[in-house]
């Protein structure tokens, strides 16, 4: 029923399982595309071609880049709906976009190790040396010459530092890095693009530690638990605004 | 077709200057499809390598 797990998986059923069975049991094709997911997929998308062709050692002009975006944010709404907040317009928010990629490309980068990194690892407690027995997946954005960790984040608001160190995500991450290349990653940085009227990027920086790789072995056996034992429940909260099922959670009984 | 080969195709088609709407119109013409949601990932896969291998031969002439 289940082989793998990721960041994304695991917060989805902590914020509401319902949506988490809509999604990735049942498999119910989602009807529209929030505008800020459709965004924050095109900007992390162009990113990730920037770096690999810097890490290829290509010289890329700025407009290049933005030609890059215009199709990648093309791609992300052909035939899909894309449902815009109160106020929202297509074309301001692709100026925005390219305001904040503008303020990415001339910044100085480190020497590139590798981009878009997939991985798949198994998830050992390292209190005791269980092994969960789904493996957690994922993609890390970018590991620097120094074995810096950066992950690229899209968001309408500054993240803050107890977010920056509760991050499940970066959790995941570290740990994928540790189990990859036997080594800690030096840090964790997180390149947050703030979508603020004058936009914004923010670097934040943390660490992770055992303990957190603990935690994050007892949070994905517990999800894990819950999935097996069929335990799917509304949760309602701000997230419902947005939320691709609202119609089926309105018409869902318990079933 | 996964997210990443739409993707990439849609690129590849910019990088020959053909690009949104044009380029939208362009690959359901090229795999003779009303909706892009009809192409499956092996189609996609073979006209990507195809698409490459066209853009590997201009470079080379």
């Amino acid at each position: 029923m289940i082989d793998h797990l990721s960041s994304s998986q695991i917060n989805l059923y902590s914020q509401c399982s319902l949506k988490y069975k809509f999604q990735y049991i049942d498999k119910i094709p989602r009807p529209f595309k929030p505008s800020g997911l459709a965004l924050g997929s095109a900007i992390h998308s162009a990113l990730a071609w920037l770096n690999r062709e810097r890490m290829n050692g290509n010289r890329v002009t700025l407009k290049r880049f933005y030609k890059i975006f215009d199709s990648d944010w093309y791609s992300q709404k052909v035939d899909t709906e894309i449902r815009y907040k109160d106020g929202e317009e297509e074309m301001k928010l692709v100026v925005l976009a390219k305001e904040m990629l503008g303020l990415y490309f001339p910044k100085p980068y480190r020497e590139i190790k590798s981009a878009e990194v997939p991985f798949v690892v198994p998830l050992i407690n390292p209190g005791n040396g269980q092994r969960l027995g789904v493996d957690p997946e994922g993609f890390i954005d970018l590991i620097e010459e120094d074995d810096t960790i950066v992950e690229f984040r899209t968001s309408a608001q500054t993240v803050n530092r107890r977010e920056l160190n509760s991050n499940l995500q970066l959790t995941i991450y570290s740990y994928a890095y540790e189990m990859l290349t036997q080594k800690q990653p030096r840090l964790i940085k997180i390149i947050n693009f703030v979508k603020t009227r004058k936009p914004k990027i923010i670097v934040s920086e943390t660490k992770r530690t055992h303990e957190d790789y603990q935690k994050l072995f007892g949070l994905a056996s517990q999800v894990l638990s819950g999935i097996r034992l069929r335990v799917f429940f509304p949760r309602t909260g701000f997230w419902c605004k947005d939320c691709e099922y609202s119609d089926l959670c309105q018409e869902w009984k318990g079933n | 077709m996964t997210d990443a080969q739409k993707r990439y195709l849609f690129r590849i088609l910019a990088e020959y200057g053909i690009e949104g709407d044009e380029a939208h119109d362009k690959l359901k013409d090229i795999f003779q499809v009303d909706s892009l949601k009809e192409i499956t990932k092996l189609e996609a896969s073979k006209m990507i390598e195809c698409l490459l291998e066209e853009t590997k031969g201009e470079a080379n002439d």
